[in-house]
């Protein structure tokens, strides 16, 4: 992490900043993964399409299924918002695929379905940076060392 | 949903306050100070829904082992092996047809995209040992199930195939029908097509070139995915 004291005045920009600032905004990494799973989900499957319709409702849910999956992915990415929806929606969809099309993409597709799901479903906007758990672990001990200081000075 | 009460508990110990105020005001994407604010996946919030999610994952995968739900498959485009030690089914009809690629398929080759195949339906079919394995170029994907005690069955079983061999016997076999008037299983073929059907239907030592094969329900017990450098 740069030192606070040597950034400069004006912010950088570039397109590489930019795409940073966009993915903060959003669960970038949960939305890409749904989307993924239902692409590879749909990848697996090749049978013709006058076999799905011959086969009717059940063999088209194999492919709406995967196809829904791609689409809210990239609801996620594009309307973050409404993340919440997506996201159940997207699990009940990924595990859905485990029956209606091969095995849920032989489960890679299920699994990065599921995957990007509960993070969108847990992804919270605005958050505080990360620290480490060291380094909460210090300020901790920082905050009880002056809490007991002024104990002691009340006593006193 | 921004959780805003919080910014000045945290983060305001002694060591770093007072130099990361203002960036973020002023333009939330493009810093790289000290504190940035992003948004970010809470772990315990997302245990909420990856628990319950893990749990009816493991159900579906333990109840499709033991054959309880039924799976649907919808591979092909490429053609894969199926072999069984026996079939047997009630309700068979076979005639040929074509089937078409998607449009520039890098598998169609001087084809035009086309694949003449023998499409056979049965109504009700268990199959002993099924074995399906897929070339994918230097490894072969496998799949195995019914070994034990309880068999694969599959209700509307349709294959599309390029060949069929194994030992066949035949009930009440009606052989040189038109395609389009079969009505022995729940499928029916282009007017003016060759065509065979039958009651019931015994193959042992099957084994087929197939390019898609579908079914309305396939009980999969025992079912076993892996890669293998042998196909069936």
């Amino acid at each position: 992490m740069p030192d606070p004291h040597s950034v400069p005045d004006r912010p950088r920009r570039g397109p590489r900043l930019a795409f940073r600032g966009w993915r903060a905004r959003r669960p970038f990494w949960g939305g890409l993964l749904l989307a993924l799973g239902g692409g590879e989900i749909l990848l697996t499957e090749k049978a013709s399409l006058k076999v799905v319709l011959h086969i009717g409702m059940q063999g088209l849910a194999g492919y709406l299924l995967p196809t829904l999956m791609v689409l809210l992915g990239l609801l996620i990415l594009f309307n973050p918002s409404q993340r919440l929806f997506y996201s159940i929606t997207g699990v009940l969809l990924s595990l859905g695929t485990w029956l209606t099309s091969n095995l849920g993409g032989f489960f890679l597709g299920l699994l990065l379905g599921v995957t990007g799901s509960c993070l969108a479903f847990g992804w919270l906007p605005d958050q505080e940076p990360r620290v480490s758990r060291r380094e909460r672990r210090r300020r901790a001990r920082a905050e009880a060392r002056a809490l007991t200081a002024e104990g002691a000075e009340g006593t006193a | 949903m921004a959780s805003s009460p919080d910014v000045s508990s945290a983060g305001n110990t002694p060591e770093n306050s007072g130099s990361d105020t203002p960036p973020e005001t002023l333009n939330d994407a493009g810093t790289t100070t000290g504190a940035p604010r992003r948004g970010r996946v809470r772990a315990r919030r997302a245990a909420v829904m990856a628990v319950p999610a893990t749990l009816v994952a493991a159900t579906l995968a333990v109840l499709t082992a033991q054959g309880a739900l039924g799976v649907q498959f919808a591979i092909s485009g490429m053609p894969f092996t199926v072999t069984a030690t026996e079939l047997n089914g009630t309700g068979f009809e076979q005639f040929g047809g074509l089937d078409n690629m998607a449009e520039g398929s890098p598998n169609a080759g001087d084809t035009g995209g086309q694949v003449l195949v023998v499409t056979s339906a049965i109504k009700n079919a268990t199959l002993t040992k099924l074995c399906q394995s897929v070339d994918l170029g230097g490894t072969n994907l496998l799949i195995t199930a019914g070994s034990g005690a309880n068999k694969v069955t599959a209700t509307d079983l349709t294959t599309d195939s390029t060949e069929l061999s194994g030992d066949a016997a035949f009930n009440n076999i009606e052989i040189g029908n038109d395609a389009s008037t079969l009505n022995k299983a729940n499928a029916k073929g282009p007017i003016g097509v060759f065509s065979q059907q039958a009651d019931t239907v015994r193959i042992a030592n099957l084994r087929q070139t197939n390019y898609a094969t579908t079914a309305g329900v396939f009980k999969l017990p025992g079912l076993k995915l892996r890669f293998s450098d042998s196909g069936c």
